[in-house]
């Protein structure tokens, strides 16, 4: 385990968590959005939300490349306020949130959707607000569901290769990931390096799958309902 | 008046609409609302709890008006004062008996705490024999223990309105007689107005009042 870079690995985990954390915090209030309201062009919104599924992740890569580049309207203004994102990490994290937004947003949907919405109009009669009842009765019956997902999410983006190598590059200490470490170390032909990381990364997602598992089988009030 | 409903309300679906149209009015303490499934009593009771908003019309409850599309008045339905008894009785799954029966004394975003206890729950929790029961999921009850939590969750409110949508269809006699006698008491107590909902005749019979029969969305 000596020739493990420890670097890329936290890297890693620092990318995965932070895009985790956004991916639920607009993740969430999108999803439920999505679930209970009807908008002119939702289903045109839907399926660009979805496009991160099936789009090979160079091409995301490639669309944020453009888009934060020096050459795009969003990009100078980000130059203009002295911020440069392409070849640092935080890129890396938004384009983790890009290829994980939909395995977040997607199931929680469902499991907004398919809560009973007499629940709702109990606590409405309650006299409980729509904000409360959100916290009260939505979010604690979608949670375990939303959490099951947020994890292989969470998986996906600490594996995440094709589009962080666009965007972010593979510098070692500074952007390199575990999986653009591999790749690196494949080609230099470093296969201990590659050997150690592979297996570790295995590990991981094995771990999360698990726990994932336990998660969605765990029998609870709302399965036994 | 007591209670009074005059209102329009269509509804889509994907290749049909439905229109509800009534107009009603009433003196008693009870209304009986009969009718086929699919004659819209469900959505007459969701109606009146504020839970849909008619196009257009007026209903008054209590001597209070509650919906007037001219006035624009719709009162929300946490103020409406109303609690309703589902058919299925929809106890909140994630909650205990204590906290289903307590959700309403507690305003703001925290549910009521499963450790904490509420006083208030008491004369309610013993009036219907629920103290064995208080940490109990609604999934580990039975279908008369379920209506009795319901119940004691629909009084803590203190409704002026109570909503009973078809409440005996799946008791059997003797629940169906003490379910009966617990309503008469709320009522004697707080001389609420009740409206039923049922396609079994024998509810008819068995409570007194104004009997209001709907077919096709309409008034028969």
């Amino acid at each position: 385990m000596m020739h493990i870079p420890w670097v890329a690995v936290f890297l890693s985990l620092k990318v995965a968590c932070s895009a985790l954390c956004i991916d639920l915090v607009i993740g969430i209030p999108l999803s439920f959005l999505l679930a209970r309201n009807k908008f002119y062009g939702k289903e045109i919104f839907d399926t660009i939300l979805t496009l991160p599924m099936v789009m090979p992740p160079t091409v995301m890569g490639y669309y944020l490349l453009v888009a934060l580049g020096h050459n795009s309207p969003l990009g100078n203004w980000l130059q203009f306020l002295g911020i440069n994102l392409i070849f640092t990490w935080q890129s890396a994290v938004i384009a983790a949130v890009f290829i994980t937004f939909p395995l977040v947003v997607n199931p929680s949907r469902v499991a907004f959707e398919t809560i009973n919405t007499r629940y709702e109009h109990v606590a409405q009669l309650s006299g409980i607000s729509g904000i409360a009842i959100f916290f009260r009765i939505f979010l604690p019956l979608a949670w375990e569901n939303i959490l099951a997902n947020a994890l292989l999410a969470f998986a996906r983006a600490l594996g995440e290769f094709g589009a962080t190598l666009m965007v972010a590059g593979s510098i070692p200490g500074k952007t390199q990931t575990m999986s653009t470490a591999i790749y690196e170390a494949v080609q230099e032909g470093n296969d201990y390096e590659a050997n150690s990381l592979v297996i570790l990364l295995s590990l991981i997602c094995i771990f999360v799958l698990i726990i994932t598992k336990y998660l969605s089988s765990r029998k609870t009030w709302a399965r036994t309902e | 008046m007591n209670f009074f409903i005059d209102f329009t309300k269509k509804l889509y679906t994907s290749n049909n609409s439905f229109e509800l149209n009534l107009r009603f009015r009433s003196q008693e303490k009870v209304i009986l609302i009969t009718g086929p499934s699919g004659s819209g009593k469900t959505l007459l009771l969701h109606s009146i709890a504020g839970l849909i908003k008619p196009d257009k019309g007026k209903i008054i409850l209590n001597r209070k008006t509650i919906t007037h599309t001219e006035k624009n008045i719709f009162i929300r339905p946490q103020k409406r004062e109303i609690s309703y008894l589902f058919q299925n009785y929809a106890l909140f799954p994630h909650l205990t008996v204590k906290q289903n029966i307590a959700f309403s004394l507690v305003k703001g975003i925290f549910n009521p705490r499963r450790k904490q206890t509420y006083d208030l729950i008491y004369p309610w929790v013993q009036r219907f024999e629920l103290e064995h029961l208080l940490d109990a999921y609604p999934s580990q009850l039975s279908g008369g223990q379920q209506q009795r939590v319901a119940l004691a969750r629909a009084m803590i409110n203190q409704p002026k309105t109570l909503l009973l949508d078809e409440p005996f269809s799946a008791l059997d006699p003797s629940l169906r007689t003490k379910l009966r006698e617990e309503i008469d008491h709320w009522q004697s107590l707080t001389q609420g107005l009740l409206i039923i909902v049922s396609h079994d005749c024998e509810d008819i019979k068995i409570f007194k009042g104004s009997h209001l029969r709907i077919e096709k969305g309409s008034c028969v």
